[in-house]
């Protein structure tokens, strides 16, 4: 497919029930637990995934701490904590088999659930218009990028 | 920028500096090389399965691991290493980060060049010269940082490297070592004189400038100090190094971009096989003590996928 029409593809496959950060992660908020995701676009923009790994479960996190890191391709990257957080549970399949993110990143994909510390803090996250409104930047941002380097 | 060309330090400032920056939030270009040798883990490299810690324990060569991504690398003092780190909101960084690869690597590409050496890039991460790796590469986010690293190779060690790898056998291990001095190059197949660190540091220093801008010295401060024993006691921790990491079903040392040495079990017995952007090149059948061994030319040039081995299903 091509890159632009991938682009316009991604912008629009944003589930309305869940909230979102900038780091391209989705939440999905049912009382005090939360399950997080890479989304469509997140998942695009690092390309194939190779590894995930998760902190242990059951230590305590602060917003924008580590919860694990993924490996794509000649790039590391943090998995930044939406909220404070615990985690519960780790979705042993996409730790097997990365690659399910790639290919389902809102439902198989999901990466792992947390206690929520403050519920409050979801506040500060995105529900599914204004993160179409900030991807949509991010996808012209992408374009200046391509024009410079490509 | 600053750019700190800190010359020869020990094996774990060699590594240490550039964490230490990215974790302030700070940007330079760090130019160094290691007076000693070391080993070096990927941030997700398991070390159980890829080191040989008996070989690394009686040559007394210590072990460290990144927090950038790629395999397990040997280093010595015959590499520079060029390490660039800026803030994760430095707008030269091109929102994926893979992008910024060509323009990093511009500066050693130049280098290698000056020295005689014909070097292209091979995206994603290497340099190839005649088709024949001569610069590894990784990079990863650390803190509010993103690091960029990787070496001028003005010779290199093929002997310790494929021995300090762990190996399932001795046929895996010849392999090995005579795979990477096939697809790997440096600086002295090419030039009988190697050129100084001065040399080499100066040439980087002044290609860094041209993609960066100008470039002021810096020099190694009291809080990159502080912090950088902060990151040597981590990155050395055994808890850090033991920490698990990614398992393969058979064992796989990838050698260049696309190139890969596989070991593992047919139905019946264990198989050596050098495979080149998935299509076998080389295959061995060998016993399960890895001593009598059998060539089979019939696979070569067969995606690996189509054999019949245990890992295929």
């Amino acid at each position: 497919m091509e890159r632009g029409l991938e682009m316009d593809r991604q912008a629009s496959n944003i589930p309305e029930n869940l909230l979102y950060d900038k780091e391209n992660y989705w939440v999905k908020i049912e009382g005090d637990v939360a399950t997080l995701g890479l989304t469509d676009y997140g998942q695009n923009t690092i390309g194939d995934i190779l590894y995930i790994e998760l902190e242990d479960l059951g230590i305590p996190v602060i917003t924008r701490g580590e919860l694990g890191s993924i490996e794509a391709g000649k790039w590391v990257g943090k998995i930044y904590a939406p909220l404070d957080a615990t985690i519960i549970e780790e979705n042993e399949e996409v730790l097997l088999k990365p690659r399910i993110v790639n290919q389902d990143p809102y439902e198989k994909g999901w990466l792992l659930r947390f206690k929520v510390g403050d519920i409050e803090q979801t506040e500060a996250l995105m529900n599914s218009v204004e993160y179409a409104s900030w991807v949509a930047e991010q996808i012209e941002k992408e374009k200046e990028d391509m024009c410079l380097y490509e | 920028m600053e750019l700190y060309n800190i010359g020869y330090v020990s094996w774990w400032e060699s590594q240490s500096y550039y964490h230490a920056l990215a974790h302030l939030g700070r940007e330079g270009v760090i130019i160094c090389a290691p007076d000693s040798a070391y080993v070096c883990l990927g941030l997700h490299d398991d070390l159980k399965q890829e080191v040989d810690m008996e070989f690394c324990q009686a040559r007394q060569i210590p072990i460290l691991r990144r927090e950038t991504g790629g395999g397990v690398v040997y280093l010595d003092s015959k590499q520079i290493f060029y390490q660039l780190v800026l803030k994760e909101d430095n707008a030269k960084l091109p929102f994926r980060r893979e992008r910024f690869y060509p323009i990093f690597l511009q500066a050693p590409i130049e280098v290698y060049r000056n020295l005689g050496v014909p070097a292209e890039y091979k995206p994603p991460a290497d340099l190839v010269a005649k088709g024949a790796k001569c610069s590894g590469n990784a990079a990863g986010d650390i803190g509010s940082g993103v690091a960029f690293v990787g070496n001028i190779l003005l010779d290199f060690d093929y002997f310790t490297m494929s021995n300090l790898l762990k190996s399932p056998n001795s046929r895996y291990r010849e392999s090995l070592g005579k795979s990477m001095r096939n697809n790997m190059t440096t600086v002295s197949d090419w030039s009988n004189k190697l050129p100084s660190y001065d040399h080499i540091a100066g040439l980087l220093a002044d290609e860094y400038s041209k993609i960066l801008g100008p470039l002021t010295l810096g020099e190694i401060d009291e809080e990159l100090r502080e912090t950088a024993l902060m990151f040597r006691d981590k990155l050395t921790s055994p808890r850090w190094l033991e920490k698990r990491g990614r398992k393969t079903f058979n064992r796989l040392v990838k050698i260049a971009e696309g190139l890969y040495l596989h070991a593992g079990r047919t139905k019946n017995t264990h198989f050596v096989a050098l495979v080149r952007d998935g299509i076998v090149e080389e295959f061995y059948l060998i016993d399960s003590e890895g001593q009598a061994e059998r060539k089979k030319e019939k696979y070569q040039g067969l995606p690996l996928t189509e054999l019949p081995l245990e890992a295929n299903g």
